[in-house]
């Protein structure tokens, strides 16, 4: 489903300094099939995230999903890809303020000329499947964090993608609540046979995943001679 | 996007910001009704003046006007009409006059012509002359009088008022009233209409006119011109406009203070505007990176922001619109009683078509430049992401350049070419924006550096909040404001004081040989007295005194 081949993305920081955010990566990553790409802060996961939503190019390698190179698209062919192939659960919680939940969950479907009403009636079923079915109309400012992040995981399936990037989902949540949303991710990826690559820095996150990869240096660490801490 | 699905956003959103939206749609408001009361005040007073100089003259290319207040002989009216090329002659007495009635006095131009000014004249001679019944009523002995002036004075038709010019005073009855459904904007002129033997009697310039209105054959003008100046040695031949271009010349000062104003207005309210869509920036920043995360394409976003500040910017026209429209009627002097000694100007309000879309145009452009700052770099690849950064306040070397090369100009056209207030005033601000981020920056980095050795963490914390973009927008917006409210009282109080100089020397030229002036009844100006007879018995009373 995702091929990531030989990835290089090198920042200048000013002056002759360059960070190696991705040197040479390469993962692969079937349907239904999640992934977790683990590592400190820094160590290059929100830049490959990004590069494969199409929100930066890199300065090397390709990027296939579903055989298409997505470092190739055009401006409008990467928001149609963002829209309706991807979908991609962000750190932040933020909603768009003084929104009602469904609305929040919405987002993406108000752009497809199928009207207000079906898109509320579409990602209705979705939030309900999620756990916030009776928060629909409630604003941003008065959901929990759980329920903020299941919001933002409601968004990001509502067109059904094949995959989906997460940046850190429970990086807001305390242990509890960050359970309660992996699971809920797994469930999704695994039910819907939809690929997911999750990056993160809690070896608890980790722990959800059915494969994980160390990140370091802009390079994935072999697997065999790397152990997450407890 | 769907409207439905636009308008659905924008109310959803609108809920989480309508305090700051509303301080924006007051900002625009501001800026609109104050640029929208300054074009206003300037048609109306040129407008005016304008359209009452081409009601009288109507079509006549040519005028042959006295040089003084005695007039010119009526029996030149035959030897300007033998002149080749001249296709029609007709004549008119323009006197200043005093009209008083039940509920006041109203000093006036008395305007009087005879038969074929009904045929020649412009649109309010021929008119009245039509409403009331053919040429034939320019010999009847009545005043016609607008609808405004005879409800000012408290008259209606038949009702006898007074009329005093020169040494005359008489009382006469109101025989016409000319109504705005008729004459338009032209009744709040101040004048009043009268045939010409009895304006000629009441003013004492028996056989005399004041103007002589010549309709020339098209490719004559020149040689008209030329024989009449030989043939009338003591009169000025002027263009039919003339009245006109000479309150133009006039009012530059006005004319000036308005477009200036108009500019301080529209800069004022779009800093207002702007400043208060700042409060938004965060949030559409969020909007954005969230569209832009869940796939929306570029122009979808575009579109959503453009809706945004077209609402926004049309709300705030509309309410600069009113609010422009009460402040001329209530609180601005549209003309200056300066002018009305020399001009016979009205209270008319005259609003264009195109002073309202230049006032909504530019509510609406302040309103999409707000909106749409932080689509700036935004919806680049590698631009910033929902929880990038952003670049940086300042403008490149090439801007700063361009500012300075502004600023330059700008100084330049100010020392000379003051007539060229608009475009320097533009320039000026132009330049300033682009300038003082990079001076603010210069400024911050001098703090910085004097108050380096100082065993403080206050010039640290002042260095801080100096740097930060909320306080350089604020102190931007304010030096802005600041150095342009300079500028333009300065070129006001330049324009205001020209014109002060100019009519001192002309006061102290007139006077120069006399304590008191006596003037006849009426009289509002001085300057423009014309000759009374005085008894010997009077002279010699002020003498003794």
């Amino acid at each position: 489903m995702l091929e990531i081949e030989q990835l290089v993305k090198h920042f200048r920081t000013g002056g002759a300094d360059v960070v190696r955010a991705l040197d040479g990566l390469s993962l692969s990553i079937a349907p239904d099939e999640l992934v977790a790409l683990y590592g400190p802060s820094g160590t290059g996961k929100t830049t490959l995230l990004n590069i494969v939503a199409a929100l930066l190019t890199p300065d090397r390698g390709r990027v296939c999903v579903g055989g298409r190179d997505v470092t190739a698209l055009s401006a409008r062919e990467a928001a149609r890809y963002r829209r309706l192939e991807l979908g991609y659960v962000s750190q932040s919680l933020d909603l768009l303020p003084g929104v009602s939940a469904i609305d929040n969950a919405a987002l993406k479907l108000f752009d497809m000329r199928i009207g207000v009403r079906e898109a509320h009636r579409r990602v209705a079923s979705l939030m309900e499947r999620l756990g916030i079915g009776g928060r629909l109309t409630h604003r941003a400012e008065e959901l929990s964090h759980g329920e903020r992040q299941r919001v933002l995981i409601a968004r990001a399936l509502a067109t059904g993608p094949r995959l989906v990037l997460a940046d850190e989902p429970t990086g807001s949540l305390d242990t509890a609540r960050s359970r309660e949303v992996l699971t809920l991710l797994a469930r999704v990826c695994h039910e819907d046979g939809v690929a997911a690559l999750l990056a993160t820095h809690d070896p608890q996150a980790a722990g959800f995943a059915d494969r994980t990869h160390v990140l370091q240096d802009g390079r994935l660490l072999d697997p065999a001679a790397t152990a997450l801490p407890d | 996007m769907r409207l439905s699905s636009l308008l659905h956003l924008y109310r959803v959103r609108l809920r989480a910001r309508a305090m700051q939206e509303l301080l924006a749609v007051a900002g625009i408001a501001v800026g609109v009704g104050l640029m929208f009361a300054a074009l206003v005040a300037n048609t109306s007073l040129l407008g005016a003046q304008r359209e009452l100089a081409e009601g009288t003259v109507g079509k006549a290319r040519l005028l042959v006007v006295a040089r003084g207040p005695e007039g010119l002989d009526k029996r030149l009216v035959p030897k300007v009409r033998r002149i080749d090329g001249v296709a029609a002659v007709s004549t008119m007495l323009i006197v200043p006059a005093t009209v008083l009635g039940p509920a006041g006095e109203r000093s006036v131009l008395l305007v009087s012509g005879d038969m074929r000014l009904a045929r020649n004249a412009g649109v309010l001679v021929r008119r009245f002359t039509r409403q009331v019944g053919g040429p034939r009523v320019l010999g009847v002995h009545a005043l016609a009088m607008t609808a405004p002036l005879a409800a000012g004075l408290g008259v209606d038709l038949g009702t006898v008022v007074r009329l005093e010019a020169s040494s005359h005073s008489v009382d006469v009855p109101v025989g016409a009233e000319l109504r705005r459904n008729d004459y338009g904007e032209l009744v709040d002129s101040p004048f009043v209409l009268a045939p010409l033997p009895f304006a000629q009697r009441v003013s004492d310039m028996h056989g005399r006119i004041s103007r002589i209105l010549l309709i020339v054959r098209p490719g004559h003008e020149a040689a008209v011109r030329r024989a009449l100046r030989t043939l009338a040695r003591g009169a000025n031949v002027e263009r039919g406009d003339s009245d006109a271009a000479a309150f133009e010349r006039a009012a530059v000062p006005m004319t000036r203070t308005t477009a200036v104003f108009s500019v301080f207005a529209a800069f004022i309210g779009f800093l207002f505007a702007f400043t208060a869509v700042l409060l938004t920036v965060p949030q559409r920043r969020r909007f954005i990176a969230d569209l832009r995360m869940a796939g929306h394409e570029p122009w979808v976003t575009l579109e959503l922001l453009l809706f945004d500040a077209l609402a926004l910017g049309v709300a705030g026209s509309l309410l600069g619109l009113l609010g422009g429209y009460l402040v001329i009627h209530h609180l601005l002097e549209i003309v200056p009683s300066i002018l009305t000694y020399a001009f016979p100007i009205g209270e008319r309000v005259s609003v264009r078509w195109q002073s309202v879309a230049t006032a909504v145009a530019a509510g609406v452009v302040a309103a999409c430049c707000a909106v749409l700052l932080p689509l700036r770099g935004a919806l680049a690849r590698g631009g910033a992401t929902a929880h990038g950064r952003h670049s940086g306040f300042g403008p490149g070397a090439g801007v700063a350049a361009l500012g300075s090369a502004a600023l330059a100009i700008a100084a330049w056209l100010i020392a000379r070419a003051p007539q060229a207030t608009t475009l320097s005033f533009s320039l000026l601000t132009a330049s300033l924006l682009v300038l003082l981020p990079s001076i603010l920056r210069l400024a911050t980095a001098a703090f910085e550096a004097l108050t380096r050795t100082l065993r403080t963490p206050v010039p640290t914390l002042a260095s801080l909040e100096l740097r930060s973009r909320a306080t350089r927008t604020r102190a931007v917006a304010l030096a802005s404001t600041a150095a342009i409210a300079v500028y333009a009282t300065v070129g006001l109080e330049g324009s205001h004081a020209d014109l002060r100089r100019g009519l001192l020397a002309a006061a102290t030229a007139a006077d120069v040989n006399g304590d008191v002036w006596v003037t006849f009844p009426g009289a509002t100006n001085a300057f423009a007295t014309v000759p009374f007879p005085v008894h010997a018995g009077t002279l010699a009373r002020l003498r003794a005194r």
